[in-house]
């Protein structure tokens, strides 16, 4: 957001965009309010609101008002101060977030939310004037004279734009905060968000964050957080390893005389190393200032290090004294240079020895992907005191590099320093290689503890030790060889380099060899436990941008495959219905699914319900407008819902579970029976129901008997039943209006059927008992769902929802109604509409899923497919989850498993990831959703094993972030395909 | 860093499908009630900190899914639970029927000193009561536990019987261990692991 051009038409370009930004942040700010009444104030989609609030009141600001960002204040918080000379209001939020003087502190109240991120630090004020529901005002005010303040390249001096920007505030400025959690809480609880946005942070920038210059931090905010961060990085952690660590180093800060007490580190985090210096008095915690702190990166930043070293003999400077007083100053001084020329400030090492030492780790630290210039051992020649020629013990000091040496030790025996030396070395960093694409770290680390190479070479580099190798050839010292050598002086040097050269070769042969073996066990085990996830001759050849497809002259004549279903592939499908056809729209879909105007057309085919090559010879089904009767006479006699918390579209009708067919006499009474129970609901109707609904009901009577015509003529009385029905829920005014005419032909019905009824027998079927069971439970379940979409707000279409999984039951009455049911179904109706190929489109849905509907064992058969895609491509993570009591259920997977994934991601994700997972089906795999859950896990597998969550706080993390609807469906799909696709490769 | 709570208590809330725990349990931990709350699949829990005697105790509370087809299902959580929450729905008679079968789950299933509530849930639709105070009351003494009618629309006696139901825990645990202040309890106490990763000791030359 920095960088906006301010010339020209590239300024109302920038105004668009914030603008659009702001618009899109409100709209989800005000969604996620939707449901909720309050907002808490440490949400996410409100802090981000907060963001792009900040972003348009700063740009275009006077030159004056602009501050840089290492200031305390903002920009806007600058024009917050302006406004605040002149504005009561604006002035007491000044003061409620800056104290006059500072301009940096804040008020304890509002201590908790001055937090890590130097973002929240920057919409502080106007997250505070939100809550406080001062803003309206503060902008109102701002938009009285924006000339005070703002430039004529601005949003809030333009006309159009201020005004679109005020009216687009109103909705946000009327919310209401709620703060309740504790301010503790939210730095040990973090949101999902948080968690994962702290956990990139970490590590992705290494620990800690100086970067090039010491000399004054950025943010000189002294936080304490950041601070603990970096103390603890001197210390030994799972994340990064101290390689060097010597207290009771000097350093000059520049413009300061004195020298600094200090403790001095090289670390390694990652593949990086970091040189740190911290002053004692910074860990002994009194609060120096963080301006001395040095880190330096030592791969990106130094060039060179000069090393300076001196002994020197001063005189005693207070009167004369004997000999004994003179001192012996001894200076060892190391500078870094960084490739910007700026030298780093001096530290100044207690002894020489102390100063090679840290040398002598920063080498060994840097092999092999980097090597002192002049290497270490070459000045070790040169300044041999004893014995100039005696090689062998040269090669022994070195080939012990520093690991057995006492570190206390004042110097090695061999050499010394002269008393006055100085030398330049030149830091030499080779390129990374890049990391190769199979994912067997696992099977790294098993071999590089095979005992061959214990040389301080990094996990990452044994993979790559082909590209390594020159430098191995060159550096001859690459390894511990513990053994010296009884050495003839003449033929030394070369024999040397023929038995290294030896060596080197037979330990990569022996790398390669592990790895290829290792690879060849990760295979076996791959096809032992998984080959049952993927179909036998998966139809779908490897991408060409796959890494792993071997060139094979098929590739070359491979047609470019579709990259997803639009209407003109799909179009050239309706006229040529070969299966070739079918078998690219099919690839079509798996690549990047289906345009969404062709969703309701494609997805009868995807289903089995319309056959795709033509031959119509499914159209067994029973029709669905008979099921639709046989069940609503069912409910019209024996159902009553007196629950006042359930919607029941239909009549209700004297029923008692264990009723049985009353007499005819029963029967006729039964109208007026309505009549006379006053009725369980009076028109003050349910939480169920929106209530600003009701009055729908009434007035789309006449809708809803022609979307009842729609359905067939085929419908009888229960069809008139159904009209009637809604309207009476609105008032028993107007549904006793209504009523005579309904007891006249219900009359009339009823007589016909009271023979029907009677032939039947007395009583009811156990199926009709049971069945009427169901509905009460499909009851509770059908105004519950989705009701805050769009879609569902609309009672025909619960009503349709409501008939097809009734319809669905009653030709299914062995499984009975489980709630999840209607998720499955809710995706479908949306898209299709039409209530009938909806229904049938279900039913072929239900054919695979019902499975997982307990008793029956489906879901735990997913959890167990989980578990060994786990245990194989992720196992650490899967160690981990083993540990902890109760890890291995995976019961956050549940719902995933459940319900497809229906409640993780949004409608539009849904549709994507259903119509991909059925493809699947015929391409690649049987078993697609536990490539998603893999998926899931595996994005988030990181934060969770670096905050130690335990199972239930996994659950709480992925349900806040299936609520927050933070989930990336898109990523997962591709992750999962990438993965099967390894997995295809590797069988 | 000190923890923010003394204690971690886990509770769980059990009752027919549509008696409204989903709604009782987001009453408790967020002060928001909504009309239509989504079904509850699987499981879930939301957390509150509430203080008691000076304690900070903080709730663990696991939502269930009703239907007792999930009943094998989520009877594996009732072994850690502390306290149980038995919601019925004063409206529908069926689901108080079926507070005696939940009660024999919670025999059957749950630890034998678990501390137990029946809760009568939507009293403020006075109107559509079908079962009376007195019956609901005459359940709780049968099998001696306590009892409440709350609206979690109105927000009556949410709390309270949570509190009070926290309290009672607190109660058993401390005549448990009596001198014991910081103790943890039973094994359900677990630090919240945002810190704590592995610093080793330093080298102190």
């Amino acid at each position: 957001m920095d960088t906006f051009k301010r010339r020209g038409n590239n300024y109302i370009v920038s105004c668009e965009t914030l603008l659009q930004t702001c618009k899109h942040e409100a709209k989800k700010l005000l969604e996620t309010t939707a449901a909720s009444k309050k907002i808490h104030w440490s949400h996410p989609n409100f802090i981000s609101f907060c963001l792009s609030v900040d972003d348009v009141l700063s740009f275009g600001v006077r030159r004056r008002y602009v501050t840089s960002s290492r200031q305390p204040l903002t920009t806007s918080g600058r024009v917050l101060q302006e406004l605040s000379k002149v504005f009561p209001v604006a002035r007491s939020i000044y003061q409620m977030c800056y104290l006059p003087n500072t301009g940096k502190r804040v008020k304890p109240e509002y201590a908790g939310i001055h937090g890590d991120l130097s973002s929240e630090r920057r919409i502080l004020w106007i997250r505070v004037s939100l809550v406080e529901r001062t803003m309206k005002a503060i902008i109102d005010q701002l938009l009285k004279s924006p000339e005070l303040y703002y430039s004529k390249k601005s949003v809030m001096v333009h006309s159009v734009y201020s005004e679109l920007f005020a009216f687009l505030m109103e909705g946000p400025c009327s919310l209401s905060f709620s703060k309740m959690k504790s301010i503790d809480s939210s730095i040990l609880n973090p949101g999902p968000t948080e968690l994962v946005s702290r956990h990139s942070r970490v590590f992705s920038s290494g620990v800690g964050e100086g970067e090039g210059v010491a000399v004054g931090w950025a943010d000189n905010s002294g936080d304490s957080s950041e601070m603990w961060e970096h103390v603890q990085s001197l210390y030994q952690s799972s994340f990064n390893s101290c390689i060097y660590g010597k207290n009771n180093i000097l350093m000059y800060p520049p413009g300061i005389n004195v020298p600094l007490q200090g403790y001095l580190t090289l670390a390694e985090v990652g593949d990086t190393f970091y040189i740190k210096w911290l002053p004692n008095t910074l860990i002994n915690g009194s609060g120096i200032k963080w301006s001395h702190v040095l880190s330096v990166n030592v791969t990106q930043d130094i060039a060179h290090i000069h090393c300076h070293h001196k002994k020197v003999e001063q005189g005693v400077e207070q009167g004369a004294g004997s000999e004994d007083d003179q001192q012996q100053v001894l200076y060892s001084e190391l500078i870094m240079i960084g490739y910007n020329g700026i030298a780093y400030p001096s530290l100044m090492f207690p002894q020489s020895s102390s100063m090679l030492r840290f040398l002598e780790s920063l080498e060994n630290a840097l092999h092999p992907r980097g090597c002192l210039e002049p290497p270490l051992w070459f000045l070790r020649q040169q300044h041999q005191r004893n014995r100039p020629n005696s090689l062998s013990s040269t090669i022994k000091k070195i080939a012990v590099y520093g690991s057995t040496e006492d570190p206390l030790e004042a110097t090695p025996t061999d050499w010394e320093l002269p008393p006055v030396w100085s030398q330049v070395f030149r830091v030499r960093v080779a390129k990374p290689h890049p990391p190769q694409q199979l994912e067997w770290t696992e099977n790294e680390v098993e071999m590089t503890s095979v005992p061959l190479s214990p040389s301080p070479v990094s996990p990452q580099t044994t993979a790559s030790t082909g590209s390594t190798s020159p430098l191995l050839m060159e550096d001859p010292f690459s390894w511990n060889d513990t053994k010296p050598h009884p050495l003839k002086k003449s033929n030394s040097r070369r024999y040397l380099m023929e038995k290294f050269q030896s060596k080197v070769s037979s330990q990569l042969l022996a790398r390669y060899f592990y790895s290829w073996l290792s690879y060849c066990r990760h295979i076996s085990r791959v096809k032992k436990s998984l080959s049952h996830l993927l179909l036998p001759s998966p139809s779908l050849p490897l991408s060409p941008s796959s890494p792993l497809s071997p060139a094979s002259p098929l590739e070359i004549h491979l047609e470019l495959e579709p990259q997803k279903l639009d209407k003109s592939l799909w179009e050239e499908f309706l006229s040529n219905r070969t299966s070739d056809m079918w078998n690219k729209i099919q690839k079509a879909i798996y690549n990047g699914g289906v345009d969404h105007p062709l969703r309701k057309e494609v997805w009868p085919y995807l289903l089995g319900v319309h056959s795709p090559l033509g031959d119509q010879s499914d159209q067994s089904h029973t029709s669905y407008a008979n099921i639709l009767t046989k069940w609503k006479r069912l409910e019209e006699q024996h159902y009553i819902n007196n629950d006042p918390t359930s919607t029941s579209l239909n009549i209700r009708r004297g029923y008692t579970p264990t009723s049985t067919i009353t007499t005819p006499t029963s029967i006729k009474t039964t109208p007026t029976h309505i009549e006379a129970t006053p009725r369980a609901t009076p028109p003050k109707i349910p939480d169920m129901i929106i209530l600003e609904e009701e009055e729908d009901y009434s007035h789309n009577e006449d809708v809803v008997s022609s979307s009842e015509e729609e359905e067939g003529e085929e419908l009888d009385s229960g069809c008139d039943d159904l009209i009637d029905d809604i309207p009476r829920t609105s008032g028993s005014s107007d549904g006793g209006e209504r009523r005579p005419r309904l007891l006249e032909s219900h009359e009339r019905d009823q007589s016909e059927e009271i023979m029907d009824l009677r032939s039947e027998g007395e009583e009811l079927s156990k199926r009709e008992g049971d069945f009427i069971n169901e509905l009460f439970k499909i009851d509770k379940d059908v105004p519950r769902c989705d009701r805050d979409y769009s879609f569902f707000r609309i009672p025909q279409n619960l009503t349709k929802l409501r008939n097809i999984i009734t319809s669905y039951i009653w030709e299914n009455m062995s499984n009975g109604y489980s709630q999840g049911m209607c998720d499955l179904l809710a995706p479908l109706l949306v898209i299709l509409e039409d209530e009938e190929i909806t229904f049938h489109c279900y039913c072929s849905l239900m054919e695979r899923m019902e499975s997982c509907f307990p008793p029956k064992p489906g879901v735990t058969q997913r959890m167990s497919n989980l578990q060994s895609l786990l245990q194989v491509l992720e196992s650490d993570f899967y160690d981990y989850l083993n540990e902890m009591p109760m890890g291995d259920a995976l019961f956050y997977t549940y719902r995933w498993f459940l319900v497809n994934f229906k409640r993780e991601f949004t409608y539009n994700d849904i549709f994507l990831l259903w119509e991909t997972s059925w493809v699947a089906r015929q391409l690649t795999t049987d078993n697609f959703e536990e490539f998603i859950a893999l998926g899931l896990l595996q994005e988030f597998k990181a934060p969770i094993m670096d905050a130690q969550l335990d199972p239930s706080e996994i659950l709480n993390l992925f349900t806040d972030l299936a609520d927050s609807k933070n989930l990336n469906a898109r990523k997962i799909i591709s992750t999962a395909k990438h993965t099967i696709e390894t997995l295809q490769n590797a069988l | 860093m000190a923890k923010t709570y003394d204690f971690l208590f886990k509770l769980l809330l059990i009752g027919d499908s549509g008696v409204g725990k989903t709604c009782i349990l987001v009453r408790f931990s967020e002060d928001a009630f909504n009309s239509t709350f989504i079904s509850t699949i699987g499981i879930d829990f939301k957390i509150r900190t509430v203080d008691i005697e000076g304690k900070k105790i903080k709730l663990q509370i696991w939502d269930t899914a009703g239907q007792e087809r999930f009943r094998t299902i989520t009877t594996a959580y009732y072994r850690g639970a502390m306290g149980i929450m038995l919601v019925y729905d004063v409206t529908n008679e069926k689901s108080f029927d079926n507070i005696r079968n939940w009660i024999r789950n919670i025999e059957e299933n749950a630890a034998a000193d678990v501390e137990k509530m029946i809760l009568g849930n939507k009293c403020d639709l006075e109107e559509s009561r079908v079962v009376s105070r007195e019956r609901g009351q005459l359940l709780a003494e049968e099998h001696q536990v306590k009892f409440m009618e709350t609206s979690a629309k109105s927000g009556q006696n949410v709390e309270t019987a949570f509190l009070n139901l926290a309290k009672d825990i607190k109660n058993k645990m401390d005549r448990r261990n009596p001198g014991d202040d910081m103790g943890t309890s039973q094994s359900n106490v677990h630090v919240t692991a945002g810190d704590s990763s592995g610093s080793g000791g330093g080298c102190a030359c």
